[in-house]
């Protein structure tokens, strides 16, 4: 089904994303995985409780707790970036992440890119002054977070498939 | 003289009885008379054209017809469920509540995308009066379907 964009949308389409809407795709898909990860401890006390009968949120401390949601943020951030470009925060703000292809990326570029925000969130800031609107980790994995409000999916890229010239701007 | 006029008056009407009443007049007039070709010279349209339809409706007692109906009885006599099946078969109301909160809520994602893009464009433009840039090239790679990029906004 051909999707059709309000007119006001169209010109800017397919260009680097900027600093707002990407941070505020980030804010979403961290309450996302926030989220996640707090069902998941609760749950975890919840099943500790059947054993002793006594209901008592036991988590396993500030620091698991912050690592579990650091790996679930990864683990997120990789499955959402490697099938469709997208997370639900970015589905939400019309971003997709592509590589420098503008193609979706391979799993080991998604993990790697998931990696670099997740260590490094920092990063992410650099948008503000990039002339290219850029994070440190776009800059570094060759990656661009465009505004694509349409739900087709751009194509995958293949390692040794040919770099199709027509219609395809290799950039910086 | 007036005294054998008003005499003929009284007689005329039973005259006229005492000669038609043996007659079969119906049968007379259906053997010589062509009703059709009767028909067919009255001008219906003109006939129809000096009624005056608003005169006989404020003639109607509205409120009296009304009084009169038994409501309760042509109710009874409808199959409500039936007809309310039929309805909603019609209408769909599962697919017309799916397009209308569909609807609400892309428009209201969309707002919110236009106005994070605004936003983009406002603090691209802060930041780059402050370090002194022109402009920013945001071409990005590819040419996704939807693309009919610039390359600044």
């Amino acid at each position: 089904m051909t999707e059709v964009l309000p007119a006001r949308a169209r010109p800017f389409q397919g260009l680097r994303a900027g600093p707002v809407s990407r941070a505020l795709a980030s804010a979403l898909d961290v309450g996302v995985v926030a989220l996640v990860t707090a069902g998941l401890v609760m749950g975890w006390s919840l099943i500790e409780s059947l054993g002793d009968g006594t209901f008592a949120v036991s988590t396993p401390g500030p620091l698991g707790v912050f690592l579990l949601g650091e790996f679930l943020l990864v683990l997120y951030l990789w499955i959402g970036w490697a099938t469709t470009g997208r997370t639900v925060g970015k589905q939400i703000m019309g971003l997709r992440v592509v590589n420098h292809r503008g193609e979706l990326m391979r799993p080991g570029g998604g993990l790697l890119r998931a990696l670099a925000c997740v260590v490094f969130p920092l990063g992410l800031a650099w948008t503000l002054v990039s002339s290219h609107n850029r994070s440190l980790q776009d800059v570094v994995l060759q990656t661009s977070v465009i505004y694509d409000w349409n739900a087709r999916l751009p194509e995958r890229s293949a390692r040794h498939a040919p770099l199709e010239t027509g219609g395809q701007r290799r950039v910086e | 003289m007036q005294a054998a006029a008003a005499f003929v008056r009284e007689l005329e009407p039973r005259i006229a009885r005492a000669v038609l009443e043996p007659l079969d007049l119906t049968a007379l007039m259906s053997e010589s008379v062509d009703l059709d070709e009767l028909a067919e010279q009255i001008d219906v349209q003109r006939i129809a054209e000096r009624i005056d339809p608003n005169a006989i409706a404020e003639g109607i007692d509205v409120d009296r017809v009304a009084e009169r109906l038994d409501l309760d009885a042509i109710v009874l006599r409808l199959d409500l469920p039936t007809l309310v099946e039929d309805v909603l078969a019609e209408i769909d109301v599962a697919d017309l509540i799916r397009q209308s909160t569909g609807t609400l809520t892309g428009d209201a994602i969309d707002e919110v995308r236009y106005v994070s893009v605004d936003a983009d464009r406002v603090v691209a433009r802060f930041v780059d009066r402050i370090i002194r840039r022109r402009k920013r090239h945001l071409d990005a790679p590819g040419e996704p379907e939807s693309a009919a990029g610039r390359n600044e906004i």
